[in-house]
């Protein structure tokens, strides 16, 4: 399909189920509560060797916050809620508890115990007995007194059921042009809610096929897509293409990964075939191993 | 919703314990039954029915005429709203674990006394033992919220374990006499020996105090839980305005370590 002279192709991103849970970081101002968020979800690129992908969701105003006070939502995705706590758990007590005049909050409804993800409720031994909680509303909150003052944290967050995997493929002309064509569309995907496009800028460059020749490899480049290899037989790339840019997004529902997706076709088919974008297309794994199944061509604005 | 009303005949003719007047316990019953029902008065009974007229039909509020001598109201509420018009006597609301108690005039002794949880407001001033332990238990007040308007007698809070007693005047002496845990707001000036033996908690207040010896001076301090909990009594109804408008910094002192204790007193400005 030819769309303002841009080639979408008959295909799908194919996504998995995964457990997410949000929090919410405040600090004294917007960029203090940026670096704790961008700390926190740094590192969590792939759950292949990251242990979570997570990204910063949204900056939030104050009046947004529990406590009143600029903030950021971060979402955390995981394979499951043991993975995901352990994960959480880390981040949180090595770069947000770390951060100057951090907060912390949960950003989920109370959940199920089974679905409990340990916030202050073990972190709260770093007070060393010196820790005081508070219960108010129904949620049990943390003081731990730090070297600034106080770290608050509740006490606990809850894992939710969410989607990770969902992805585009912009193929264009030169390396440059895919670069401008992914930042644009990113830019398009971040104002959807509920997802975070967990990569460095949002886009990957290194997308990855299962396996490989070697052993102990789980998942080797993805050759059909690499222009430097455009000649072989098993290449995916027509002639024009010189590089190929991945999005990937990570959303608590299979609607907001699509919403996504729609988004960030929606940009690259207004930039037009004059930007340079030859085509765009999705990633799968012939589809068995994902139960969510993006079609690019039901998802076009 | 269906509203019972229970109006005063006349002055009472002594104490009387009007705990079975709950919602839920009347919901069951028709007029005829609850005028019928037996109430305490001194070695006796009374029926509800000598004391009061009754109006409207059962279910869950009850609406009451209160009076000093009216002991024990809402001692024992899981559920259902009861609101009273004037003054109640000793002991209202104790052991109340749901619910709503909202009295417009004064309390006696030991209201909320060993309270559960539900919401106890009070439109007057509370006499001693205002959310405080039942004569011989360990733990007082182990949850629910109790807003009063005016001030409290002495030992406010004692024992208590969990939830936020709200003062808006003055406390009496022994404020949290022996506090676990929870929250204690006085809104005007905390008497004597406020914190006495507090192993945990939190006892704010405004203004200015010269605490017990067993408490640390720690200085002022930026605390951020000081915001959400405003946020938090923002979010709530008949909070008195003396509790509210917590500005996040606060003095801080550490106690009672007399007693290996860990509380806190916070002076807010």
């Amino acid at each position: 399909m030819l769309l303002n002279g841009i080639h979408i192709e008959n295909s799908y991103a194919e996504a998995f189920d995964m457990k997410a849970t949000r929090l919410i970081v405040t600090a004294d101002t917007p960029a203090w509560a940026r670096h704790a968020g961008m700390a926190a979800t740094g590192f969590a690129t792939s759950v292949i060797a990251c242990g979570c992908e997570a990204g910063i969701e949204r900056e939030l105003p104050p009046e947004e916050t529990p406590d009143g006070r600029p903030g950021v939502a971060l979402l955390f995705f995981a394979t499951g809620r043991g993975v995901l706590g352990k994960q959480v758990e880390t981040r949180l007590g090595q770069c947000i508890l770390t951060c100057p005049g951090t907060a912390c909050f949960s950003g989920v409804p109370r959940g199920a115990r089974e679905d409990l993800v340990p916030l202050g409720r073990k972190l709260r031994y770093f007070g060393d007995g010196q820790q005081m909680s508070k219960l108010l509303g129904g949620r049990r909150y943390w003081r731990i007194p730090v070297m600034d003052g106080e770290f608050l944290c509740e006490e606990s967050s809850w894992s939710v059921p969410a989607v990770g995997g969902g992805n585009l493929l912009i193929l264009a002309d030169a390396r440059m042009t895919a670069l401008e064509a992914a930042e644009a569309a990113a830019d398009a995907m971040r104002a959807v809610p509920n997802v975070v496009l967990p990569f460095p800028g949002g886009v990957v460059r290194s997308g990855s096929k299962i396996g490989a020749k070697y052993k102990g490899m789980p998942a080797s480049t993805n050759d059909a897509y690499c222009p430097t290899l455009r000649g072989l037989p098993r290449s995916r790339l027509p002639a024009e293409v010189e590089s190929v840019l991945e999005i990937v997004i990570d959303g608590l529902g299979a609607a907001d990964v699509a919403a996504a997706m729609t988004a960030g076709l929606a940009c690259l088919i207004g930039r037009g075939r004059g930007s340079g974008i030859w085509g765009v297309t999705a990633g799968n794994y012939g589809g068995k191993l994902g139960r969510h199944h993006f079609h690019l061509h039901e998802l076009l604005p | 919703m269906s509203v019972l009303s229970l109006r005063l005949k006349g002055p009472l003719p002594g104490r009387i314990d009007a705990s079975p007047l709950l919602p839920q316990r009347l919901a069951g019953l028709n007029l005829r039954e609850i005028a019928a029902l037996p109430l305490r008065f001194g070695r006796g009974h009374v029926a509800a029915g000598e004391l009061f007229d009754l109006s409207g039909s059962p279910g869950d509020t009850v609406e009451l005429e209160g009076d000093g001598r009216l002991d024990f109201v809402g001692a024992g509420l899981d559920g259902g709203t009861i609101r009273v018009a004037g003054p109640v006597g000793h002991r209202a609301a104790t052991g109340m674990s749901g619910g709503f108690l909202m009295v417009e005039g004064s309390t006696g002794l030991a209201a909320g006394a060993a309270m559960r949880g539900g919401v106890l407001t009070v439109g007057g001033d509370a006499g001693d033992g205002l959310g405080g332990a039942l004569p011989g238990e360990r733990a007082g007040m182990t949850g629910g919220r109790i807003l009063v308007q005016g001030s409290c007698g002495d030992r406010v809070g004692e024992r208590m374990r969990r939830g936020l007693i709200a003062v808006g005047g003055d406390a009496g002496a022994y404020a949290a006499l022996h506090m676990n845990a929870g929250s204690l707001l006085i809104g005007g000036r905390p008497g004597a020996t406020t914190g006495h033996g507090m192993r945990n908690g939190t006892i704010l207040f405004r203004g200015e105090i010269d605490p017990l010896p067993g408490f640390a001076d720690c200085g002022l301090n930026q605390l951020p839980f000081l915001s959400l909990l405003d946020r938090h009594l923002s979010g709530l109804d008949g909070v008195p305005p003396a509790c509210r408008g917590l500005t996040g910094r606060a003095r801080r002192w550490l106690g009672d370590r007399g007693f290996g204790g860990r509380g806190e007193l916070l002076a807010c400005p």
